[in-house]
């Protein structure tokens, strides 16, 4: 257990020194402060204008964190022969994974929380209240971040890092399309629909952990279903991180 | 000398090049659609398209719609004296509108905000009468009603432009009905979806449904918006009431008064009638026709307007009735 959280806030120190966090960062933050702006252009529901800005550019700028951050977690250190030196300590393929996801996770909980807090800061100083929707959009923001972060690990534990962050930004394009591939399945015959049905089984539902159009019509939701779709992704998160270790641990390093 | 001839060349050159790149941009300036026209040719993607392609961000693409249907409400580019220009920028702004908003809320059908504020920019009062844009907005509202139903702004605003602008009067009371049965909805409410089914049509209706829209606006646009619709309206109730008491007041004397202070004293009116706007309503000697000192009269349909003046008259045939017998005792 200490190997794996010495693991993880090694992976935190290491990506508190990477540019292109700070960089995204800065470009969130710009953007979140620049809402305001943006709602002074337009008529009633303010209030909507800053949450929708905010919470898009929470997720989008984590997502590009996790994924392009992510795939270089594991083929990086292949590709710099640094993990090595790691496992020629006695630490398992598998604790260096995890080790390595969980420090990305905390990194990004940490990005989400700075970055909702500002958007909380801007709300206030707008005079508007960060809704129970809204706090809980962000809770599955981090969700689905930690979700994508797996993914990307994944993906670097068996393929180059150009690859890998096109399989996991493909990911994140078809999660956000699980409902409509659905609908199509319903509307289609034959062995394509079939096929659709069980992709939209299999491909993380994206669309049930975004909750931003609700947090902007600040619409009622109940923690029940918060608490449920985190679990959705946070189960399917392990599952990939248990395949990633397998992987891992059969890949040849030589 | 070659590398001064050189220099100058390029230099020449670069003259050249910049003053073509200023005439580039201006010509591309003189043909760039209009803010109107780039509205009616989008969007580019139908909004169930857009909705798969924004991948989750569904609600921000419609924020940025509804911008530009703010942008295209305030454009304003007919000149002032052409009646036929400003009316067909009128149609053509209120069909913008209505396509952007209608966008918007097929991305986003709970963005409760884009249904009022269609209901407030799409119907446009047209200068030779009438409004364009009453039915789509209507229709949009009928959206907004199935989609938010816990709000009673929704149904409210409905009520009104089938009261307002499509004169039925039926439909109206019937939203107004659903208005009041929805939480939060104010008391003035269900006492007008009841005048409504009673006496819509007349003026006094249309004054007290613009009242309870001054009263219920939600910010100060909207609210000068239905202050000025409250003073036309008080306006043309004082001008129907000066010009069915000079009528009244001809069918006694054979001629109509000099002035509006004769159906006064004939007891036909308690007092001349205020003009909301501050200047005087004046009579013409005459044609018959009342007119205000500082405001141009509504230009109501010609049904909407013999509505208000049959209802009007009959109460002022039954005051010159009982002038006259108190007179006559």
């Amino acid at each position: 257990m200490s190997a794996l959280a010495a693991l993880a806030a090694n992976t935190v120190r290491e990506l508190a020194r990477n540019k292109l966090l700070y960089v995204l960062l800065v470009f969130a933050l710009a953007l979140i402060l620049g809402s305001v702006l943006l709602a002074s252009l337009t008529i009633g529901q303010w209030e909507r204008v800053i949450n929708d800005v905010g919470l898009a550019t929470v997720e989008l700028s984590g997502a590009l964190i996790a994924v392009l951050v992510g795939v270089g977690l594991l083929a990086g250190e292949v590709d710099r022969r640094t993990v090595y030196v790691t496992l020629a300590k006695p630490v398992t393929r598998a604790r260096f994974v995890v080790g390595r996801y969980l420090g990305l996770c905390a990194m990004l909980v940490l990005l989400v929380a700075v970055m909702g807090g500002a958007l909380t800061g801007v709300l206030r100083a707008a005079g508007f209240p960060m809704t129970f929707t809204g706090a809980a959009a962000l809770l599955l923001i981090c969700v689905e971040l930690c979700l994508l972060a797996a993914f990307a690990v994944l993906f670097s534990s068996f393929t180059t890092t150009t690859l890998g962050t096109t399989f996991a930004v493909s990911v994140f394009a078809i999660g956000h399309m699980a409902g409509e591939l659905a609908t199509w399945a319903g509307k289609l015959k034959g062995p394509s629909a079939s096929m659709l049905a069980v992709l939209a089984r299999v491909v993380p539902n994206l669309q049930l952990l975004n909750l931003k159009t609700q947090a902007a019509n600040q619409l009622p939701v109940s923690p029940g279903f918060v608490g449920l779709c985190a679990l959705y992704g946070l189960l399917y998160s392990a599952v990939l991180l248990a395949v990633a270790c397998l992987v891992f641990a059969r890949r040849d390093l030589k | 000398m070659m590398r001064r001839v050189k220099r100058v060349s390029a230099a020449i050159a670069l003259l050249c090049a910049a003053v073509a790149c200023v005439g580039v941009l201006e010509s591309a300036r003189s043909r760039r659609p209009s803010a109107l026209d780039a509205a009616l040719a989008a969007p580019a993607l139908p909004a169930g398209v857009a909705r798969t392609l924004s991948l989750g961000f569904a609600s921000a693409v419609a924020d940025v719609a509804y911008l530009q249907a703010i942008q295209v409400f305030g454009t304003r580019t007919a000149p002032r004296g052409d009646d036929r220009a400003r009316d067909d920028e009128t149609r053509r702004r209120a069909h913008a509108v209505f396509r952007l908003l209608d966008y918007v809320t097929d991305l986003d059908p709970a963005f409760r905000y884009a249904y009022v504020f269609g209901a407030v920019a799409v119907p446009s009062p047209l200068v030779s009468g009438g409004a364009a844009g009453a039915e789509e907005a209507a229709a949009l509202l009928e959206k907004g009603v199935r989609e938010v139903p816990d709000d009673w702004r929704l149904p409210f605003h409905l009520g009104f432009i089938h009261a307002e602008y499509r004169g039925d009067f039926a439909a109206a009371a019937s939203a107004m009905a659903e208005a009041g049965r929805r939480p939060g909805r104010p008391s003035f409410v269900p006492p007008l979806a009841t005048r409504l089914a009673a006496a819509g049509g007349s003026i006094e209706t249309a004054v007290a449904l613009a009242r309870a829209m001054v009263g219920q606006a939600p910010d100060d646009e909207q609210r000068g918006e239905y202050m000025e619709r409250l003073r036309l309206l008080e306006l043309e109730r004082g001008c129907l009431q000066v010009e069915i008491a000079a009528a009244i007041f001809r069918e006694a004397h054979g001629r109509l008064p000099a002035r509006a202070g004769e159906l006064v004293a004939e007891g036909l009116l308690d007092s001349e009638p205020p003009e909301p706007h501050g200047g005087r309503i004046e009579l013409d000697p005459a044609t018959g026709a009342a007119r205000s000192t500082a405001a141009e009269r509504l230009r109501l349909d010609p049904q909407a307007r013999d509505r208000m003046r049959r209802a009007m008259e009959e109460q002022l045939r039954a005051r010159a009735a009982r002038a006259r017998a108190e007179e006559g005792r």
